[in-house]
């Protein structure tokens, strides 16, 4: 079974049915898969097909979703690019995966196009008000609307389908790319049947449906993006898209006036709808469960929510991009009985804690979380992911969390073996900031560590040693990071430091950083 | 009023936005701040005009750009 037999099973089964709602547009199963045939009937005809790749830059919006659909019908592999980065970070994507095509969107062209902008590969692809923007900085373009257009012509002598490609399940369908554990984007090349299992092993434990519907709040970038589309598309429900969640008071209003029956977002959606949202006061008429993803919800926090949606199911799941994306997961029978676990392994998924000598450990013994089945990755694009120990010898994924199982094979995690940051959801790597602070004139060295923070999970501080003489402008290198990278990730404190501490071979040591600042503060 | 939109501009321009992000009075937030920055917005605001921000105020409607941020602003200093 191949991702696009989802879409064309439920255009099938119920091609009337709103397959996706946006806040200015909707399209039916029917509708979606016929649209999609076609630009993907337009995009063989020029030459994509099984083996290539084509890139997507777009905020989420109905066009992006049949670029999608189409591209994965040609056979070609799609390569999901985070609209949030800077352009040095699309450009190395852009360099590693080398699309044969890219979808751009008319705001992302705007921004990246033409003059100093991204070097694109030759086949460029966009939508509506993308070709007159190209036109302004004297680009070649091809609009979704034309290769609609051409497809319906040619389909009254070819037909408008295109013809199965010469590819099999255990190809790679789409390519995310991610933080990772490595500190460095990685592309992660995921199969049809990665995804496959795993959509069927959570569709079963959630028991999701056909009347199912959920509110999207996410990129369709992420993997939990793309994962609420593929569910839905698999069960024949419906994805409602959010504005987006700027406002969260507004996300608590669309919950309510859309109807939908779900919800999934990170731990800081939910601390944020609790907080800044009146969410308890008024709890969305129709809705039948949650799903918490990318990390655990505090216990108080969880216990609020709880009380904020009475009747609603809470659901955890947890998992990493390179497992597409699902481990384990919990349901709302046992949430709370086994409070603090992330769940058991998905059914068709293996979790083995490893000891340092690499041996699985017994119960309740910490170690490394290492996972194995149909649902984990081909491999990074850039084909390193044994020698960065990600995938093991014995093809295990590393996830690089601590963790333990207990008698009843519970996950519980313990910690991250990797430095990364979590704040509002957002996976961050120290080493991506610092890399962006040593380009700060006037930086000698630096350190980025993540402390507790309430709202955020954690919250990114940089340690500087400025060079000497130099005094460093906060401001100044607040804006040398808002300009290359997003908000969330900018610093919110620049610590002026004479010293840090280093590890044994003179590198600075951002765990005993941690360490330090964090019993100064208990101090 | 003239003055609060000066200062407000600076900040979300110093503070919250890159200064290569042009931000007029009227241009969408939505898309140049994240919820994130929103929060941070909201204590300055609490900080700078001596007012409790409401959680149902924190909407598009009141905070969607500059001009409705300042016109937000000059409704509940009068209060």
């Amino acid at each position: 079974m191949f991702i696009f037999d989802l879409l064309r099973r439920s255009a099938k089964a119920q091609g009337d049915k709103p397959a996706a709602i946006f806040p200015d547009a909707r399209v039916s199963f029917a509708e979606l898969d016929r649209r999609s045939d076609r630009v993907a009937a337009a995009l063989a005809a020029r030459g994509i097909g099984p083996g290539d790749r084509v890139g997507i830059l777009c905020d989420n919006a109905l066009p992006a979703l049949v670029w999608f659909w189409a591209i994965l019908k040609t056979g070609a592999q799609t390569v999901d690019m985070p609209t949030l980065a800077g352009r040095d970070v699309l450009q190395a994507v852009i360099d590693e995966a080398r699309p044969k095509a890219l979808v751009i969107d008319p705001k992302q062209l705007a921004k990246l196009g033409g003059e100093g902008g991204l070097e694109l590969p030759g086949l460029v692809l966009t939508m509506a008000d993308g070709e007159a923007v190209a036109q302004g900085k004297g680009m070649s373009v091809v609009t979704l609307e034309a290769l609609e257009a051409e497809a319906e012509t040619n389909a009254e002598t070819q037909g408008s389908r295109v013809p199965e490609p010469a590819i099999s399940p255990d190809d790679v369908a789409m390519i995310v790319y991610t933080s990772g554990t490595t500190g460095r984007p990685n592309g992660v090349m995921l199969s049809h049947t990665n995804f496959i299992s795993n959509l069927e092993a959570s569709n079963e434990l959630m028991g999701l449906g056909p009347d199912d519907s959920i509110l999207m709040v996410v990129p369709l970038y992420y993997i939990h993006g793309r994962m609420q589309l593929l569910m839905h598309a698999m069960t024949g429900g419906t994805v409602v898209f959010s504005a987006g969640f700027t406002f969260p008071a507004k996300v608590h209003a669309e919950l309510v006036m859309t109807n939908v029956r779900g919800f999934s977002g990170v731990p800081y959606h939910f601390n944020q709808l609790l907080e800044r949202s009146k969410l308890a006061a008024q709890p969305p008429p129709e809705l039948r469960y949650v799903l918490i993803t990318g990390g655990a919800l505090a216990p108080a926090v969880l216990e609020r929510l709880r009380d904020a949606l009475p009747g609603v199911g809470i659901h955890l799941a947890y998992g990493q991009t390179e497992a597409a994306p699902r481990i384990t997961w919990i349901g709302p029978d046992e949430l709370f009985v086994k409070v603090g676990s992330v769940g058991r392994a998905l059914p068709n998924v293996k979790v083995e804690i490893l000891g340092s000598d690499e041996q699985p450990v017994g119960p309740n013994v910490v170690g490394e979380v290492a996972a194995g089945g149909p649902n984990i990755m081909k491999g990074y694009v850039s084909g390193d992911e044994r020698q960065l120990g990600k995938i093991d010898s014995k093809g295990r994924l590393r996830t690089g969390d601590l963790g333990r199982v207990d008698e009843d094979g519970h996950l519980f995690l313990v910690g991250r073996s990797s430095e990364m940051i979590k704040s509002a959801g957002e996976r961050i790597f120290p080493q991506e900031i610092e890399d962006v602070l040593h380009r700060f004139a006037g930086v000698e060295e630096v350190a980025v560590i993540g402390l507790p923070d309430e709202m955020l999970g954690e919250r990114v501080v940089a340690y500087i040693i400025p060079k000497q003489g130099v005094t460093l402008d906060r401001g100044e290198l607040k804006q040398h990071c808002l300009a290359a990278m997003p908000f969330v990730r900018v610093p919110k404190e620049f610590v002026q430091v004479d010293t840090l501490p280093q590890t044994a071979s003179g590198k600075v040591s951002r765990s005993k950083l941690k360490e330090e600042v964090l019993a100064a503060l208990k101090a | 009023m003239a003055d609060i939109q000066t200062k407000l501009s600076t900040y979300i321009r110093k503070e919250l936005s890159s200064g290569e992000t042009e931000i007029e009075a009227d241009t969408s937030l939505a898309g140049v701040i994240d919820s994130t920055a929103i929060m941070e917005l909201v204590v300055w605001i609490e900080g700078e005009c001596g007012f409790d921000v409401e959680i149902d105020d924190i909407t598009p409607d009141n905070f969607g750009s500059i001009k409705r941020i300042v016109a937000y602003i000059d409704r509940n200093k009068k209060k």
